[in-house]
């Protein structure tokens, strides 16, 4: 028996084990890059934490670990991912939640000013460019007053002298168009409308932080990062396929050329992202 | 008059740990190297813990901070050069739903990706429920390295904590000789303090200085090995017999990864 077609934005097959793996390795490295909370909750933490797109659960269960009277929620479309998050739950003695919500069908099942933090870490794959300004007035409608939403995006992926990876960056962002993520085959970034929808629902004290990620060689997440892009890529072969009328073929040797570049010793990479935050007054 | 607090001795708090043929059952496959008996010539006085591994691992095996104070008094040479161990898994059955994860990705996973993302999904379970504290902990995925020129093993996957999460190895090959020879011989094997095994880690692992304790556990399929998992402790004494047992039970779950 086949498994269902996933109806949803999300580019990735959620039921593949090489996502969820993927997923967890990323948690793990961006939750080295990013800092845990926005500025605006120091010095004093949050209580209450919904985190959106959760997938296996890295962040909220990091979170949970460092801040032991934090309540995080985790929310996935993914029931693979909920499960596998609460196996990670269990096995570290922690509390956390986690739920199967569609973040689509709106309203949400939990109450007006529930959270302190609504954290979006990397969830636009789940949001199409129609649905941001729905998805923000219901993270509006769950923060209490003085509450915080943040998200944080991926904004544009610097190879000067790598071919390979800037063309397969390139069919990766027409493909986000097509599939509705994006706002131009071009450009990745969300963030700057994200910015502005943020400020038209209501939110102040709006705070953008660029990150910097250097992926080149021999810096330490050259690897690491390197492996999660590289199955990223793998995982997006077959829609890239169908989409952009790429021959298979085509695209395993571009995979090849890929792996050598970012081999090479003179490999060098900037991966920039975006933190966009604010304050529910 | 204030009252004074009565200090119990490790003595009387083993006593009390040992009460019963269960409990004390329970207490000496915690600490792993000793038997009932031995704990309660303990308790009667006959004798004492001589090494100071033993001892630690007594301080770990009886949660709270009293007998671990009362055994830094009666030993405090066991504990000079010891940080505070943390505290010991008493949790060792691996989540059914997790297991369930691993098989799908059997089943569904093409073959090519099939180590990649079965060691990727147990490292990510196993690092923060071994590695609670974060004190460091590296997995390696190894394998003999056949058609080398000279002994080697190579480091197919890894995946780390602390000082590890981002980047583990140097290169992918190690010819370190004792531990291709370990690697080679097929069996499991621990090191609890290699300062005191004079065992130097092998220097293509990033951070190599900060390794305290290695153990390996061959993966097998089918009957034959196919691999191993060579796990590096930034701590003294990490493989205690619950971790072992744990971590076995990982390990044949790591086997999924490999073709037949």
């Amino acid at each position: 028996m086949k498994r269902p077609i996933q109806q949803n934005t999300y580019m990735f097959d959620i039921n593949d084990g090489r996502e969820l793996a993927r997923l967890g390795l990323q948690d793990n490295l961006f939750n080295e890059i990013i800092p845990r909370f926005p500025a605006q909750f120091i010095p004093h933490g949050p209580d209450q934490i919904l985190d959106i797109a959760c997938g296996p659960g890295g962040w909220a269960l990091q979170v949970m670990q460092d801040h032991p009277g934090i309540s995080v929620t985790g929310v996935d479309i993914s029931p693979h991912m909920i499960q596998y998050a609460r196996a990670q739950a269990e096995v570290r003695l922690l509390n956390a939640q986690f739920r199967m919500m569609d973040i689509a069908k709106i309203p949400w099942n939990f109450p007006d000013g529930h959270f302190d933090f609504v954290n979006a870490r990397f969830v636009m794959g789940a949001v199409a460019t129609s649905a941001w300004n729905a998805f923000l007035q219901e993270c509006w409608r769950v923060l209490r007053p003085g509450g915080v939403f943040r998200s944080v995006e991926a904004v544009h992926m610097s190879s000067p002298t790598c071919p390979a990876v800037q063309r397969i960056t390139t069919l990766a962002l027409a493909v986000m168009h097509k599939t509705g993520i994006t706002y131009s085959p071009y450009d990745m970034s969300v963030s700057p409308i994200v910015s502005r929808i943020l400020k038209q629902v209501g939110f102040d004290d709006l705070a953008v932080v660029p990150y910097l990620v250097d992926l080149s060689c021999d810096t330490s997440l050259h690897y690491s990062m390197g492996e999660n892009l590289r199955m990223a890529t793998k995982l997006l072969i077959p829609l890239i396929t169908r989409l952009e009328g790429v021959p298979l073929e085509e695209l395993e040797k571009l995979l090849q050329e890929w792996d050598q570049e970012w081999d090479a010793p003179s490999f060098y990479c900037h991966w920039h992202l975006c933190g966009v935050s604010g304050i529910k007054r | 008059m204030a009252e004074t607090k009565m200090t119990r001795s490790w003595r009387d708090i083993l006593k009390i740990a040992c009460e019963t043929p269960q409990k004390r059952q329970e207490l000496a496959e915690r600490v792993g190297f000793v038997t009932e008996r031995t704990l309660i010539r303990w308790v009667r006085g006959e004798s004492n813990p001589q090494k100071p591994e033993t001892i630690r691992l007594l301080s770990q095996a009886i949660p709270g901070e009293e007998m671990l104070e009362a055994l830094q008094e009666a030993f405090p040479d066991a504990f000079s050069s010891h940080p505070r161990q943390p505290p010991i898994i008493e949790q060792v059955q691996i989540p059914f739903e997790f297991c369930w994860r691993i098989i799908d990705a059997y089943a569904h996973v093409p073959h090519a990706s099939k180590r990649w993302t079965i060691f990727h999904l147990v490292s990510n379970q196993i690092l923060p429920q071994l590695d609670s504290e974060r004190a460091g902990l590296l997995l390696i995925y190894v394998h003999q390295a056949i058609q080398a020129t000279a002994p080697a093993i190579l480091f197919e996957e890894s995946a780390g904590s602390a000082h590890w999460t981002t980047r583990q190895i140097q290169k992918k090959t190690c010819t370190e000789p004792w531990l291709v020879q370990a690697v080679e011989a097929a069996h499991p094997f621990f090191i609890q303090s290699c300062a005191l095994s004079q065992v130097s880690p092998p220097s293509c692992i990033i951070r190599h200085d900060l390794i305290q304790s290695i153990g390996f556990f061959p993966v097998y399929r089918g009957g034959v090995i196919v691999g191993g998992m060579l796990l590096c402790s930034a701590q003294e004494d990490f493989f205690t017999p619950f971790r072992q047992t744990l971590i076995d039970k990982y390990s044949c779950l790591l086997s999924l990864g490999e073709n037949t």
